[in-house]
Parts: C-alpha cells; sequence; structure tokens
C-alpha cells in the first residue's frame, strides 16, 4: 500500500514537473526532404500527444555528411535529445557509449524481427527503425509489350531474367538496353546474398574469392559484355533510376525511392515491379536499408524523447507515411494495409519493397565494425574494372580480397 | 626616456590586444593541442591517454594516407608549375599597350571570383561521360580532317609570303602578324572550297567516352584522372589572377632597361632571361608561395566530388585528416592531427626550400 | 608569344619598309591580340556561359547538347505566356486559378486506319522529392474539366486536335476577388481562410463547393481564391501552381507537335506528358529557378533557404573586412612602428602562421567554440576575423610609408591611437582596398571551416548550402536544379565585382607586386 502511494505520488510529481516545465525536445536527422516530412509528422502525431506534458518538438536537419555532424554533435554534447541511428553505423556509434539502450522503455516487438537486429549490438537494442527500403526490380512494361517478351516476375531465376533482357534489346535494337547496374556492393551484394554468401565468416573476414560470390559477381558483370547492361554514365546520368527515368533501360534494381524519382522526372512511364530474380539456389538475396530513432544517453529528459520516439513510430504515423507514398513502414502489422493491395505502380512496388525485407537472404546493408566506405571500396574498384572490361573477374577479386585483408589487418 | 619605453610597449600591447588573444587562442592553443592529440589516443569521446608516436606509425602504414601523401604533393607540383608557368605565357603576351584591356580584365576575372563550390559543381556537370566537355571533343575529331586542313594552309601561306618577303629583302618575321591575317584568308577560303567541293569533310566518329571521375585510371600510371580534372579546375581558376599580376610586374619594368640590352645587341630571347625574368622575380616568388600552400592544403573540390569518384582517387591530406577526424561514431582523431602534423611539416619544409633556392638564386645575378 | 613581342627590326637596306608596311604590321597585330583576348575570354567564360545557358534546359545532361532548345525558343516563350494568362496566373508565374479556360493544341500524324482519337486527360502529379513531395497542395485533376480533343483540321495525314480545360468556379456569387490562404488546420463546423491576417468564414453555396471541403481543408497554407458579395466571402477554388496533361496515342499513330514541346516522352512518343499547360515564362524557361526557391524553403519558419544563406554569406563577408580594416591594421601598425620585446618572435610567429594549414588548428577550434556555444556564424567571425595575412601585409605597407607623418602628429601632442586613426590609416587606402577585397574574396569563397563549424539550415554560408542541392535522391545530381542554384549563388558576387571591379583588380596585382 505504501508502495502504491509512492508510486502515485512520484506520478504525480512527475506529471506536475512536466505540466510546470516546458520541455524542449530537440530532433536530430537527414537535410533534404526530410525536415518537411518530420515537421509534418510532428505537427500530426507527436504535439498532439505530448502537448498536454509540455513538451515541445523541434527539428534540426544535419547538413551535409550526416554521420560526421552526428559525430561532431554527440561528442560535442549538443546533439538532439532523439536522432537518426542510420544502420550502417550502428557499432561505431554505439562504441561511443552516447547511444540509449532502449531494452524496457520501448516495446519493439511490434516491429519486423530483421529491422530490431539491425539496431541489436551486444543483446540490446538502441534504435526503432524509422521505416527501411529494400532492393525491387522495376521494368518499363512499354519495352516488354513492344519487344513481345513477358514481364519479370517472381519466378524468375538469373538465367531467365537475363534471357529477357537480352530478348529485349534484340527485338528493340542497340538504343535499348536491358538495364544499368552501378559497379557498388550495395546492388551487387544483394545477389552474392542469393546465393548463400555471407559478408563475414565465423572468424569475421570477408572473403570475396569465394565460388558462391564469384558466381554473382560474374553474372553481374557478365552482362555488360554484350552491353545488355551498360553503366549510368553511358547514358549520362549517375544511377540505375536515372537510366530508366529515360525510358530506355528495361529493368532497373532500385529501392522504393525510385519511385518519388519517377513521379518528378518520368510522370508517364509505364511500370511495373516484381521481386528480385532468385539465385540457382532458388533463394533470393536483398539489403535492408535503414534508418534507426535512437535516444541520446545524455537527454535531460529521457521519459519526454521515448514520448516522442514513440509517437514518431506510432502505427498511424507509419500509416500516413506510408499512404502518402513517403517510406515503407517498420511495423509487421501493416502488411495487411489496404495501401499495398492498392494497383498503382507505386503502392504496388511498395509492397515488393515491404516483402522483400524477410525473402530469403537479407542483412543489412552495412559493414559491422568497419567504415563502410572503406569496407566496400575493394568490391567496387573490382565491378568497376570488370564492368568497363579493363580486368578480368578472377584477377580483380584477387586483387579485392588482397586489399580488404590489409584493412582486415588493422 | 624609460617611462616613454614603457608606454610605447603599453600602447603596442593594446593596439596588438585583438590580434592577439584571437591568435593565442585558436592558433597558439589549437596548435599545441593538436600536437598533445597526435600522440593521444583520444576519439571525442575518451579522456586522451599519451600512446607515444603510435599514432605517426599508424599513418605510414595506412595505405590511405600513403595515396593521400602522393595525391597531396602530385597535385600541389603540378598545379602550382602549370598556373604559374600559363600565367606569365598569357601576361607576355597581353603585355603591351592596348585599348578595352580593362573590359576583358573583367571577364577574365570571372572564375577567380566565384566559390569553389559553384565552380566544382559546374566541373562536375562538364565532365561528366556524355557532358559537355566530351561532347567538345568528339566534335574536334569529327572536324579533324577540316581543322587540320586550315592549319597546313594557313602554314604553308605563312611561309612562302615570309619567303617572298624576304626575297625582296624585307625584314619580315615568320610570325609576322600581317602576312598571317592574309595567310588566315587564304586558309578560309581554300577551306571552304575544298569543304564545299567534297575533299575534305566532317567525319563520323564514335562519341568520347572518358569518364573523368568514377575511373580508376592514372595519368602515365601515376596521376589518378579524378585528381586531375581538380589540376586543370585549379589552374583554369587561377590563372586569370596569376596573369594579371605578371602583367602588373611587367609593366611595372621600365622600358629603359629593354633599350638598354638591346643597344648591347641582346636578342629577344636574351631578353626575356635578363630582364623580364629577374625583373619578374617578387611577383614568381610570391605566386609560387601561394600557389604551394594553398595548392598543399587542397579540400574543397574533393569534398565536392564526393562519392562520384573513388577515394584513393581523389583524397587528399587535408581531406584525410577531415575523414578520419568526423568518421562517424568513435573517431581517431589522434591519426586525424598526426597526419595534420605531418602536412604542417611538409608545407613548412617545401616553402623553406623554395626560398632558399629563390634566395640563391637572385644571389647569382 | 613573339606576335605580341616582336618590334620592328632595323630597316634592311634595300626594300620599301616604310611608313605604311609597319602600320599594316601594327594594326594586324592588334588584331591577332584581339582576336587571342576573345578567345581566352570564350575559354574563361566558357564554362559559366554553358552552364547558365543549360540550367534553363529541361535535362542539362541532353546529348548530344543543344545550343538552341525549346525553352529559349521565342515562339515558345510567347506561348508559355500566352497560356500563362489564358490560366489565369499571369503570364509570368502562371498556375491554374478558377474560371480558367485553356485551349491546348496538339498535332498527330495518322497514316491509313490509325483513326482512333488520343486519349487526353489531366492526371494527379504531385512532386516526388523535395518540399513539394510533403506539402500537400490541390492538385489540377480534382478541379478542372477536360473537353476534347476534338479535331481542328487534317493536312493529309496530319491530325489538329484542340483540348479544352476549364476550371469552373466553385461560387456563382459575383463580387470581388479576394486572394487567401486556408489555416493549417480547419477547426470547427466552419470553414475559414484567412484574409490579409484576418480569419473569415466562408460560404459553400454550391454543391461543387461542398463536395471539396474537406480534401481541400487539408492543405494547410493553401491558397485560395473568394468572391466578397455584400460581407459574405465565397469558394471560387483553390489557386493551383500547375495544370499537367497527358496525351497518349493509339499505335501506329505518331506525335507531330504540340503548342509546347512535351516534357517527357515514353513509350517510342506515344505517350506524351506535359509538366505544365500554363506555365508562364517562368515555369517555362526558367523552371529550375522556381525550384531552386519552392524546393529550398525551411519547413519551420517558411523562410527561403537561398535567400538566407545568400545574407549569411554578405554578412559574413562584410564583417569580416570591416574586423581587418580595423583589428589587422591595428596590428600591422604596432608590428611595423613600434618597438617591443618579443617583436620579432611574433613577426616569425605571424608567417608561420600563415603556412601551417587549418586541418591542424580545427579539431581544437571545434571544441573551443563549442564550449563557448559558438557553433554558428558568430563563431565563424570570432575565429577567422583577424587574418595573419591581412595583419602581414598591413605591417609591410606601414613600413613603407615615411616616418616624418607620424613625428608632426607627435609634436601637436596627438596620442599614438589619434596618430594612427587620423594621420596613418588615411594614408592606407590602397592598402586598405586590397585587404577589403581579399578578404571579402576570401570569406564568400570559404569551405572547409564552415563546414566543419556551421549547424542547421538557417545558419548556412551559400557554399555549403548549394552542397545541399546534390543530395536529392541520394548522391545523384539534379543538374538541372544545381546549374540554377550554381547561377544564383555566383550572382551576387558577380554583381558586385562589375560594380567594383576597378578595385578588385589593382588591388589585388597592387599586393602581389608589392608582396
Amino acid at each position: 500500500m505504501n508502495k502504491a502511494l509512492l508510486l502515485g505520488l512520484s506520478l504525480l510529481a512527475l506529471g506536475a514537473t512536466a505540466g510546470a516545465q516546458n520541455v524542449t525536445i530537440k530532433i536530430n536527422g537527414y537535410a533534404g526532404q526530410d525536415p518537411a516530412i518530420v515537421s509534418d509528422l510532428i505537427n500530426r502525431f507527436v504535439k498532439p500527444q505530448v502537448a498536454k506534458d509540455g513538451i515541445t518538438v523541434t527539428y534540426e536537419p544535419l547538413q551535409g555528411d550526416y554521420n560526421q555532424q552526428l559525430t561532431n554533435l554527440l561528442s560535442a554534447g549538443n546533439a538532439g535529445d532523439v536522432f537518426y541511428l542510420p544502420g550502417e553505423t550502428v557499432q561505431p556509434f554505439v562504441a561511443t557509449g552516447r547511444i540509449l539502450p532502449l531494452n524496457g522503455l520501448v516495446d519493439s516487438k511490434a516491429f519486423l524481427s530483421n529491422l530490431n537486429k539491425t539496431f541489436t549490438v551486444g543483446g540490446k537494442l538502441y534504435g526503432i527503425a524509422k521505416d527501411f527500403n529494400t532492393l525491387s526490380l522495376v521494368y518499363n512494361k512499354d519495352l516488354f509489350d513492344e519487344a513481345k517478351v513477358a514481364y519479370p516476375n517472381a519466378n524468375d531465376t538469373w538465367t531467365t531474367l537475363a534471357t529477357k533482357l537480352r530478348s529485349v534489346r534484340k527485338a528493340l535494337g542497340n538504343d535499348y538496353y536491358g538495364a544499368c547496374f552501378v559497379p557498388d556492393y550495395a546492388r551487387m551484394g544483394a545477389f552474392a546474398l542469393a546465393n548463400g554468401w555471407q559478408p563475414f565468416d565465423a572468424q569475421g573476414r570477408t572473403n570475396v574469392q569465394d565460388p558462391k560470390f564469384k558466381a554473382a559477381f560474374d553474372w553481374y558483370t557478365g552482362l555488360a559484355k554484350d552491353k545488355t547492361v551498360v553503366q549510368p554514365s553511358d547514358l549520362s546520368t549517375d544511377w540505375g533510376g536515372g537510366c530508366f527515368g529515360k525510358g530506355n533501360t528495361a529493368i532497373a534494381i532500385e529501392g522504393n525511392w525510385i519511385t518519388g524519382f519517377l513521379r518528378d522526372n518520368a510522370p508517364n512511364l509505364n511500370y511495373g515491379t516484381a521481386p528480385l530474380p532468385k539465385a540457382t539456389s532458388g533463394k533470393r538475396g536483398n539489403f535492408l536499408y535503414t534508418v534507426g530513432w535512437a535516444i541520446n544517453a545524455r537527454t535531460k529528459n529521457k521519459a519526454a524523447a521515448v514520448k516522442v520516439l514513440n509517437a514518431l513510430t506510432s502505427a498511424q504515423a507509419q500509416q500516413y507515411i506510408l499512404e502518402r507514398g513517403l517510406a515503407i513502414p517498420s511495423r509487421t502489422a501493416l502488411q495487411t494495409n489496404a495501401f499495398f493491395k492498392k494497383t498503382t505502380p507505386e503502392a504496388q512496388n511498395a509492397s515488393v519493397v515491404f516483402r522483400g525485407a524477410s525473402d530469403g537472404n537479407v542483412v543489412t546493408y552495412t559493414a559491422g565494425r568497419y567504415n563502410l566506405g572503406e569496407w566496400t571500396r575493394p568490391i567496387n574498384e573490382a565491378l568497376a574494372s570488370v564492368l568497363s572490361g579493363k580486368s578480368t573477374s578472377a584477377a580483380a577479386l584477387q586483387k579485392a580480397q588482397a586489399d580488404l585483408n590489409t584493412l582486415q589487418k588493422r | 626616456m624609460n617611462t616613454q619605453r614603457r608606454q610605447e610597449i603599453t600602447t603596442a600591447l593594446i593596439f596588438l590586444a585583438p590580434f592577439l588573444v584571437t591568435l593565442a587562442v585558436f592558433f597558439v592553443y589549437a596548435f599545441v593541442r593538436a600536437l598533445y592529440f597526435s600522440f593521444t589516443d583520444y576519439n571525442l569521446f575518451n579522456d586522451p591517454t599519451l600512446v607515444g608516436i603510435k599514432n605517426y606509425t599508424d599513418i605510414v602504414a595506412d595505405s590511405l594516407f600513403t595515396t593521400a601523401l602522393a595525391n597531396t604533393l602530385l597535385f600541389a607540383f603540378i598545379t602550382t608549375f602549370l598556373q604559374t608557368v600559363f600565367a606569365l605565357i598569357v601576361a607576355n603576351i597581353l603585355n603591351q599597350k592596348i585599348r578595352g584591356l580593362a573590359f576583358f580584365r573583367t571577364a577574365w576575372y570571372m572564375p577567380s571570383i566565384t566559390s569553389s563550390a559553384v565552380i566544382g559543381l559546374i566541373f562536375l556537370w562538364l565532365l561528366q561521360r556524355r557532358g559537355i566537355f566530351n561532347y567538345l571533343l568528339t566534335q574536334f575529331l569529327a572536324y579533324a580532317p577540316v581543322i587540320g586542313t586550315l592549319a597546313l594552309v594557313l602554314v604553308a601561306a605563312q611561309v612562302v609570303q615570309v619567303l617572298i618577303e624576304r626575297a625582296r629583302r624585307l625584314p619580315a618575321s615568320w610570325f609576322d602578324p600581317a602576312l598571317a591575317s592574309v595567310s588566315a584568308l587564304v586558309a578560309i577560303a581554300l577551306t571552304w572550297l575544298l569543304t564545299s567541293l567534297g575533299v575534305v569533310g566532317v567525319r563520323d566518329v564514335p562519341p568520347v567516352d572518358i569518364s573523368y571521375y568514377a575511373t580508376t585510371a592514372r595519368i602515365g600510371g601515376v596521376l589518378p584522372v579524378p585528381l586531375a580534372t581538380i589540376i586543370a579546375q585549379n589552374t583554369f581558376t587561377t590563372v586569370p589572377t596569376l596573369m594579371l599580376f605578371f602583367l602588373a610586374g611587367l609593366q611595372n619594368i621600365p622600358r629603359a632597361l629593354y633599350e638598354a640590352a638591346e643597344i648591347d645587341g641582346a636578342t629577344k630571347v636574351q631578353q626575356f632571361t635578363r630582364v623580364t625574368v629577374p625583373m619578374l622575380r617578387p611577383v614568381t616568388f610570391y605566386v609560387i608561395t601561394t600557389g604551394l600552400i594553398g595548392t598543399l592544403q587542397m579540400f574543397d573540390q574533393v569534398a565536392i566530388i564526393g562519392a562520384a569518384a573513388p577515394l584513393a582517387q581523389r583524397i587528399t591530406l587535408a581531406y584525410y585528416v577531415y575523414s578520419r577526424a568526423f568518421a562517424g561514431g568513435v573517431s581517431e582523431v589522434g591519426l586525424a592531427t598526426a597526419a595534420a602534423i605531418v602536412l604542417a611539416v611538409i608545407t613548412l619544409i617545401i616553402v623553406l626550400l623554395q626560398r632558399r633556392f629563390f634566395v640563391a638564386d637572385e644571389a647569382q645575378t | 608569344m613573339s606576335i605580341a613581342k616582336d618590334t620592328p627590326r632595323p630597316p634592311a637596306r634595300r626594300g620599301d619598309v616604310d611608313d605604311r608596311w609597319i602600320a599594316r604590321r601594327r594594326w594586324a597585330r592588334a588584331g591577332w591580340t584581339y582576336l587571342f583576348m576573345l578567345l581566352l575570354s570564350f575559354l574563361f567564360l566558357g564554362p559559366f556561359l554553358m552552364g547558365t545557358l543549360s540550367s534553363l534546359k529541361d535535362d542539362p545532361n541532353e546529348y548530344p547538347p543543344r545550343i538552341v532548345f525549346p525553352q529559349i525558343n521565342p515562339a515558345n516563350i510567347s506561348t508559355a505566356y500566352r497560356l500563362g494568362v489564358a490560366g489565369g496566373g499571369g503570364g509570368w508565374s502562371g498556375g491554374l486559378t478558377p474560371g480558367a479556360d485553356i485551349d491546348f493544341s496538339f498535332r498527330v500524324r495518322q497514316p491509313g486506319g490509325a483513326n482512333e482519337i488520343p486519349r487526353v486527360s489531366v492526371p494527379a502529379r504531385r512532386p516526388g522529392a523535395g518540399l513539394g513531395a510533403v506539402r500537400s497542395r490541390a492538385l489540377a485533376n480534382e478541379y478542372v474539366q477536360v473537353d476534347g480533343p476534338t479535331v481542328v483540321r487534317r493536312e493529309g495525314d496530319v491530325v489538329t486536335y484542340r483540348v479544352k480545360v476549364t476550371y469552373p468556379r466553385l461560387t456563382r456569387q459575383q463580387g470581388e476577388r479576394v486572394f487567401a490562404t486556408l489555416p493549417d488546420e480547419q477547426s470547427g463546423a466552419d470553414f475559414t481562410a484567412t484574409v490579409g491576417g484576418q480569419p473569415v468564414k466562408i460560404t459553400l453555396d454550391t454543391p461543387e463547393a461542398q463536395q471539396v471541403q474537406y480534401t481541400l481543408g487539408s492543405n494547410p497554407q493553401q491558397p485560395v481564391e473568394l468572391v466578397r458579395s455584400g460581407d459574405r466571402y465565397y469558394l471560387a477554388g483553390p489557386l493551383i501552381e500547375r495544370t499537367p496533361l497527358d496525351v497518349n496515342l493509339a499505335r501506329g499513330q505518331t506525335f507531330e507537335g504540340a503548342d509546347l514541346p512535351a516534357s517527357d516522352v515514353q513509350n517510342f512518343g506515344r505517350a506524351q506528358s506535359f509538366r505544365n499547360i500554363t506555365p508562364g515564362i517562368l515555369g517555362y524557361t526558367f523552371n529550375n529557378y522556381q525550384r531552386a526557391f519552392r524546393e529550398s524553403v525551411d519547413a519551420d519558419s517558411g523562410q527561403s533557404l537561398f535567400l538566407r544563406w545568400t545574407l549569411n554569406s554578405f554578412a559574413i563577408a562584410i564583417t569580416k573586412a570591416l574586423a581587418a580594416i580595423l583589428f589587422a591594421s591595428l596590428a600591422g601598425y604596432a608590428l611595423a612602428r613600434f618597438d617591443f620585446p618579443g617583436k620579432n618572435l611574433l613577426f616569425l610567429l605571424v608567417l608561420f602562421v600563415q603556412m601551417v594549414p587549418l586541418q591542424v588548428t580545427f579539431i581544437s577550434n571545434y571544441l573551443v567554440l563549442e564550449r563557448l556555444n559558438l557553433l554558428n556564424i558568430w563563431g565563424l567571425l570570432l575565429s577567422t576575423g583577424i587574418g595573419a595575412a591581412a595583419v602581414f601585409l598591413m605591417k609591410q605597407f606601414f613600413e613603407g610609408l615615411p616616418r616624418e607623418l607620424e613625428e608632426a602628429a607627435a609634436l601637436d601632442g596627438a596620442t599614438p591611437f589619434q596618430t594612427f586613426w587620423r594621420v596613418m590609416l588615411p594614408q592606407a587606402g590602397p592598402a586598405l582596398g586590397a585587404l577589403t577585397i581579399t578578404t571579402f574574396q576570401g570569406a564568400w569563397n570559404d569551405f572547409f571551416w564552415p563546414l566543419v563549424l556551421l549547424k542547421g539550415n538557417l545558419n548556412l554560408t551559400l557554399p555549403i548550402g548549394m552542397l545541399s542541392f546534390r543530395e536529392a535522391y541520394g548522391a545523384a545530381g539534379d543538374y538541372g536544379l544545381i546549374l540554377a542554384g550554381a547561377v544564383l549563388s555566383a550572382l551576387p558576387v558577380i554583381v558586385l565585382f562589375i560594380v567594383f571591379q576597378r578595385y578588385f583588380v589593382e588591388s589585388q596585382t597592387g599586393s602581389a607586386v608589392k608582396g
């Protein structure tokens, strides 16, 4: 009884202080279009919930390299109470000791388990996925119709997809291509994963000379030999979506971000979405690109920060974001959302991307304890030299392995 | 006497106070602290502890550091050399009394006044694989027969005319401007005729396809292509300014010196090496010193190019320091400051060597 | 080189080297020099001119690049103007307002058999990125009626069609037109809008108006047109930014052209899409510039970021120039004229500072300013306000001045500061000019330190802010926006330069020759 009374009193006191004081929760996140989205979320879903507690919420975007800026602010002690934690830099940031473990503060069961895994280090959860993306295959229906080739679909394997792309090119002539492939692990890696390759073995080492990796590498670069696949710079753009928007590439391997781009740059492009093709093993692979919400371990208003975080990741907020076509929600329950059943190209893409998170070998796009840029550099250089025909895949992979070994010795 | 001296010292200190304060805080303290950090394991989040010279041995072993060092030195020397030489040449051509120079000066100054961010973004756009620059190269190759004909006829016509003039015992030089105008007219007319007759014409060439950023190619096996674009860009932005420096220097040289040299029977080349070059020494020294200091600290373009080019192909020491200092999460500040100190030492050595070289050279003449 | 430096050789003994021969050569030489100067100008200005020209294009990356493109075609510009007027938003800024009535025609080649009438629609088209993607605005497709296409003319196989797009007013009342904005949220039973800062109740007098009440009400800050009749306001309809139009042809038909060229073409030329058929000149020719402003707005305050960055850059550059004039010349004067212990050491330090890269000191400076809570423009000013180079320049200059002036002043009983302020500083005009301009230019173009130091959208300077234009759709470049931004951010300093160019050039060359 005493206990209950105490609890009641302390709750009262808590309520009183929160109501009296004007607590400000500062949020740090990306620049670009994020300020508008988050401000919108704050106005619609956060303010109504926390205003009665006297909490005001502000969003402060970090210009330039987000990771560098967040490091600056964290070390200086003036980072926001709540901030974005990019999936690929979870480990280095957790190592600073400035990220608050969320176990016991936030209920994480409602979120996709693959996403929670991304933000878990040493058994502790450090972030809640804000949203996520995986790779999908978008295809230009007009090109396939004109070439009288069947659309790519969920049953396609590497071989059947390659055949379809070659047929499209054969039917439409040399001004049309199968796809633009970038020399980037962020795309090619998904195929290696499909083949059962693992970025890090039990000792935490990377082996790119693994036959499973090499087979995927050869498939990805092999399409370039007869120009079925070109590089984006061949078409004076710098990513696969840019090529696709021009209307002369049959497919693109991109995440849900491509839909926003097409809405602006190729609004009348008639496209559809299929999952990535299956490897010979019959499995798919995919990357999870995700950014989470994390709380500053040194925040002066922990309770308020948790409240804001919960409001930002609430089911209503995520549903709103999904229906506006802005991002893919991280809550498992939303997979039955009516939006995913719509037939618009954008909704279909969102649905494929959402399902991609739990279809086959899916890992977060990260380099573990390494710096992502340094770790992917050898692989990307190998891809670039083979895609441009300057090197054979065996030689390129040997060099990449040597570079990775040096990195791993440090 | 003594009070007067004390007064002078006080006045000097008052005058110097604002400068001394900022100098002390933002330079001396910062410098000493950087030196200290370079011997610690500081990572922004811990209390620094001394680790001896570990950071220095670590960066020497870091292949990215050695790449950055090589890139920085290549960049600094090549850029300084190119911009100085080009500026000197152009200034010499323009060193004459001409109306309307002021107007042209305004135009040429434009690259120097716009920010590196603006120029960097414009160059990034120009130098795409299917960009304006490659397009112009393609056009040049396509028109090569026509341009070749034009040049060939021009040279031939000039040679013939000069020989005729000389046969008439007129003192015509090979570059006689009046004859060159006639040669140019002849060349244009003849080329036009040949083109319309279909003897020479535009070739069909495939589009030039050079990637300037997303490439691992190195010029001569040494100079990364993306770095070469930054060199070109830096030269482009500094030549106009430096050229005007040289031009001012040239116009300060008294005519009497040349006249005296001429009376002594000095040739044009001798006049250039004996009069122009020594008289321009102060300007040249200034241009080279500031050029070296500036280029050794190259950062802007590397950051602006960003992910468009592989890191090893563009990284400089300044960028290495920056990327190590704020890499995301725990940061290797010790490593970064060690690299920064190395950069400072290199700058100092190069500037001192350069100074010695210049001063010694001056003593000779 | 020798073209310019050739001077006439001494006349040969024979041959007619007369005045005319020499004059001819001189004229020719001048001609060649001007030609050379013109070429240099092309070289140095070329990238800017190409950039500026291409910033007007829909796709600055088109290959092969064109010098003449639809956006600068006078016929298209005048059509854009006419359509802007028809849309009701005016010939310059374009847009779609209630009561608009737009005729848009296009031509289709229909060889025998392909007689199907093209399908025409006004689609729902929201921006996909930037602020536009989030801000919800009334879209044209919810308010317009499309009539047609009707055949206007047949010439052989080519058929000209006309589409009529009308935007009927949502009220039957007549009266004064009033522009208003909707509030962030409709609260209560009344539909309200803000007219000149005052909330007013709006009467929805037609079923059409009542029908859009909820969709329209969910667009915060949506501009609308009202009609005032008596003391009541009636809703005429929202002001819409653009009117997209899609034309889809049947197989076998080819598109032959339209009032304005399509902004996007797919499906082998059979899907023609017009971003905006009521663009006005700004929306058509200067579309990228309009975007640069529309897509860089602070989400909270609605302030134009571009303008803000420009003001920040100006504020920093001017303050730094003023600080240099006052403090650097004081310090330079003290170093030049006074004798005090450690003077040589200080001078050596001044030389040394100029050689030490910023990368050595920036981490400590960052930590210091962070401790002082000055990670902003003020911190930038404090840390770089008095440059060693400026002190050095002023010291060199004051050393070159004769001492007599000060001695005369000292005899008159002036204090050292009075001597400095009244006698010496006025003498320093040329050096101060050089100092001001180099400082201004340096501050304007400064990149590394502001990049490290400045936080928050509103605090940035132009060069740093410009980088954010590269970030739309990840690393991919939206070059239309980038080039427009580059041109806009270079413009103020170019204007400044043209006005003060005499000082710019002379000051810099002067400092070099003396240095």
